[in-house]
């Protein structure tokens, strides 16, 4: 499909990561975070969000690292998609914190930015150029953003989740959210592909009863865990 | 008067201009700041603005209408930084108003009531008739910046060599530490330096290459000295170079991505000893591909504007800014072999650097695609350079970057060379000759690409990656014994020979050495910081306290089993 083809499939592209649960939160929005103390974590769920939403174009702050092709391509493998989405990933590098805005303004569709706080500086300016856009914006952080960036950082984001690591898996805490309350999410053990093995990507898919969005809805309200194994909201 | 401009310093209105000798002229001259502005009659409102001019420039935004404002107090640039965006701060208001009045640094001029007469040419190899002082300090150990010894040399003779605190005075001074008694008209104080191979003169050189002060250079990267050649070879095209340079990456795909973001190509040789082996080396490869296949950044994204794609610029006439800075560069390098070898090694150093530079962040003349180019058609070159060796009949044996060791019949070498050359467009060159060579492996048999030693055509050792600085010296000292012993043999089997021969023996010697040695053989150099290995761990080598015996021996008998594999 190459660079073009891109372009033209940015129309109709939805930034997915392929967690029915977290799809679920940031499906509606226009600008999402999701951030993490635990750069593994963030990471191992950047990478297969970006899978999962190929074709997409993606934003990597920083001096080196953030995305790994090969892991790609392995997570690629494990969900049994065509090598071509190799072709299906536009890929924009902004090394210094200056080049972030115009980098991140320069794409058009739904965009993937890994650590676009990477620096610590122009926090300002990277969030007016995220909150300018048109398409969809899914920013992952490894870093714990309730201590760096600014107040502005944090208001553009419609959605901003935090994942954790716990015994036997992973959750999500919803920070901000439009449409549900302050509460936490479990994640399948499985979030990873580096150290779990190929046989466990197989438990990410979820078959829930109901829609994500209603089950985590109702759940929420009636204050149990749904069929999805999704937790207690922190009772707001 | 004449004399060689050592250092200057702006004043209100005037430059101190200091020479030679302690000499010292004061110049009228105003400073040149390039903005760009809406409204240039504005810039009249501040007082240290004398004219101001409006001048048509290139940049990498395309077309611009800058104003150069001459200043009369340099402190007003501060102001305008502030205020305005500023171009061509490289090279410095200060380099460029010398440039005018005819006096770049450390070469030849004459001062006169009508001003100043450049006595040489821009480019040429005189170094030039000042004094020149150079402090090293040392200890028991080795060199050390706190050490009780030093080492005075004056225009690069051995003048003193004791212990205590020298003294002496010149017009260019480093020191590698404190020496509050050297007095000189510019002075470097060991610590705040960044890159100094090879020294004083290298320093001088690089200041004559980039026409700038060695003040403006000594407490800054290489990188500094490059970017400011560059530099002017964009104000000879009025190419306006902005302060902070934005780049904005052309988006690759993922399979882009990952054929264009690679290294230069090594190989892994299949270890062992090769008898009759040949070292080609490509001249300055990286260099010379930027030059030849004329790869800049400005071209660059002129092409990605133009045609929504990249492709390399070979066939323009003109070769780009960065390709430009490089030949001259080049050229200079190559006439300086044979004037002084240290100063064509300060020039090698720039030419290094300038292809890590051409993907750097922060370079002014940097972009990542232009990076990506250089490494891509290195790695071509060197596929190719291997399908054309072995068209010819030779074996590879190995490939390291720009380096191809290959075996094969000697009297087809040079008709080999020539047909690498003319495939490749780079210059090749024989860079050894080896009787036998070894490549090492580890104890796993996974061979290691960049350690490698042998005999050359003329009995001597040529190693590589053998000997390294956080080996103690006693190991050191005991694999160049065993090597010395190997190349004194003339083919691999009685090298192997020898040294089995020979291992037993010098291993029971210098794990006895370990036990009762001078304090030398224990010390290593951990991070540039010299240690030894005590009974208690670790501490730095300023006085010998102790050591650990089975530590060292236990290293002596790990690199003798190695040596045992390699040989065997």
């Amino acid at each position: 499909m190459g660079y073009s083809g891109i372009q033209r499939a940015q129309e109709v592209v939805f930034v997915k990561t392929g967690l029915g649960s977290l799809d679920a939160l940031l499906e509606e929005d226009h600008v999402t975070e999701i951030f993490s103390r635990d750069p593994y974590l963030i990471g191992s769920l950047c990478h297969r969000t970006v899978v999962e939403s190929a074709p997409v174009a993606v934003v990597v702050v920083g001096e080196r690292g953030g995305l790994n092709p090969y892991l790609l391509l392995r997570i690629l493998r494990a969900l049994g998609r065509s090598a071509s989405v190799r072709d299906l990933v536009l890929v924009k590098r902004a090394f210094k914190a200056e080049d972030v805005p115009p980098t991140i303004s320069s794409l058009e569709g739904d965009v993937v930015v890994i650590d676009p706080y990477h620096h610590g500086k122009l926090c300002g300016l990277i969030a007016a150029a995220v909150r300018e856009r048109d398409g969809k914006t899914v920013l992952f952080s490894p870093r714990d953003r309730r201590k760096a960036c600014g107040a502005y950082s944090w208001h553009v984001p419609s959605t901003i989740i935090e994942l954790r690591s716990v015994p036997h898996g992973f959750e999500a805490l919803v920070l901000k959210s439009p449409r549900f309350p302050e509460m936490v999410v479990n994640l399948p053990p499985a979030l990873a592909f580096e150290e779990r093995g190929l046989m466990l990507w197989d438990q990410t898919k979820e078959k829930p009863n109901k829609p994500p969005a209603e089950a985590i809805a109702e759940a929420a309200r009636e204050g149990r865990t749904s069929p999805c194994g999704y937790s207690k909201s922190l009772g707001i | 008067m004449k004399g060689y401009v050592v250092d200057a310093l702006p004043k209100r209105g005037s430059l101190r201009v200091f020479l030679d000798g302690f000499r010292e002229v004061s110049v009228r001259t105003t400073f040149p700041v390039y903005v760009k502005v809406e409204d240039p009659e504005r810039l009249y409102e501040h007082p240290a603005v004398k004219e101001v001019h409006e001048e048509d420039w290139s940049s990498f935004e395309g077309r611009l209408k800058l104003c150069r404002v001459e200043l009369e107090d340099l402190g007003a640039l501060n102001y305008f930084r502030r205020k305005l965006p500023i171009y061509n701060l490289l090279p410095s208001p200060i380099s460029q108003a010398l440039f005018r009045l005819n006096m770049p640094p450390l070469r030849l001029i004459e001062v006169g009531w009508n001003g100043a007469e450049l006595l040489q040419p821009l480019n040429s190899l005189e170094f030039p008739e000042v004094s020149w002082v150079e402090v090293k300090r040392y200890d028991w150990f080795g060199p050390y910046r706190s050490g009780r010894f030093y080492r005075l040399c004056r225009n690069g003779t051995i003048e003193r060599d004791e212990e205590g605190e020298p003294e002496a005075v010149g017009d260019l001074a480093y020191c590698d530490g404190r020496c509050p008694r050297v007095k000189a008209t510019f002075k470097v104080e060991g610590g705040a330096e960044r890159v100094w191979l090879p020294g004083l003169k290298g320093l001088m050189e690089r200041s004559l290459a980039s026409r700038s002060l060695p003040r403006e250079i000594a407490y800054s990267s290489i990188g500094k000295s490059l970017t400011i050649n560059e530099a002017w070879v964009a104000m000879e095209r009025r190419f306006a170079v902005p302060e902070l340079k934005v780049n904005v990456e052309d988006g690759k795909t993922l399979s882009q991505l990952m054929d264009d973001d690679k290294a230069g190509l090594m190989f892994f040789p299949r270890p062992g000893i090769y008898d009759n082996a040949y070292q080609l080396d490509f001249v300055s490869m990286y260099p010379s591909i930027i030059v030849s296949r004329n790869i800049s950044p400005e071209l660059i994204q002129e092409a990605a504007t133009a045609a929504g794609g990249i492709e390399l610029s070979s066939s323009r006439n003109e070769l780009g800014i960065v390709p430009e800075a490089i030949r001259r560069l080049i050229e200079r390098r190559e006439a300086l072999k044979a004037v002084d070898r240290e100063r064509a090694d300060a020039v090698k150093l720039m030419l290094v650097a300038s292809f890590g530079y051409l993907g750097y962040r922060n370079s002014k003349f940097g972009r990542v695609e232009a990076y990506e180019q250089v490494t891509k058609e290195a790695r071509k070159a060197m596929r190719v350079a291997v399908e054309v060796a072995e068209g010819w009949g030779f074996s590879i044996i190995h490939g390291i970057i720009d380096s191809l060791m290959v075996q094969g019949p000697e009297e087809r070498l040079d008709d080999m060379l020539a047909d690498v050359m003319s495939a490749t467009r780079l210059k090749v060159r024989v860079d050894e000759i080896f009787d036998w060579v070894a490549f090492t492996f580890n104890e796993q048999g996974e061979p290691h690409p960049q350690r490698y030693f042998g005999r050359t055509r003329g009995g001597g050792l040529k190693a590589r990656g053998m000997l390294r600085s956080n080996q103690p010296n006693l190991v050191k000292w005991f694999l160049a014994e065993v090597m010395q012993r190997a190349v004194q043999e003339m083919t691999g089997v009685r090298a192997k020979r020898a040294v089995l021969d020979i291992l037993p023996s010098l291993e029971e010697k210098y794990v006895s050495l370990s036990r009762s040695s001078s304090p030398l053989a224990f010390v290593m150099e951990i991070k540039g910081t010299p240690y030894i290995r005590g009974r208690s761990g670790f501490y730095e080598a300023i006085r010998y306290v102790d050591h650990d015996p089975d530590y060292y021996a236990a290293w002596v008998i790990r690199v003798s089993r190695e040596l045992r594999r390699w040989f065997s």
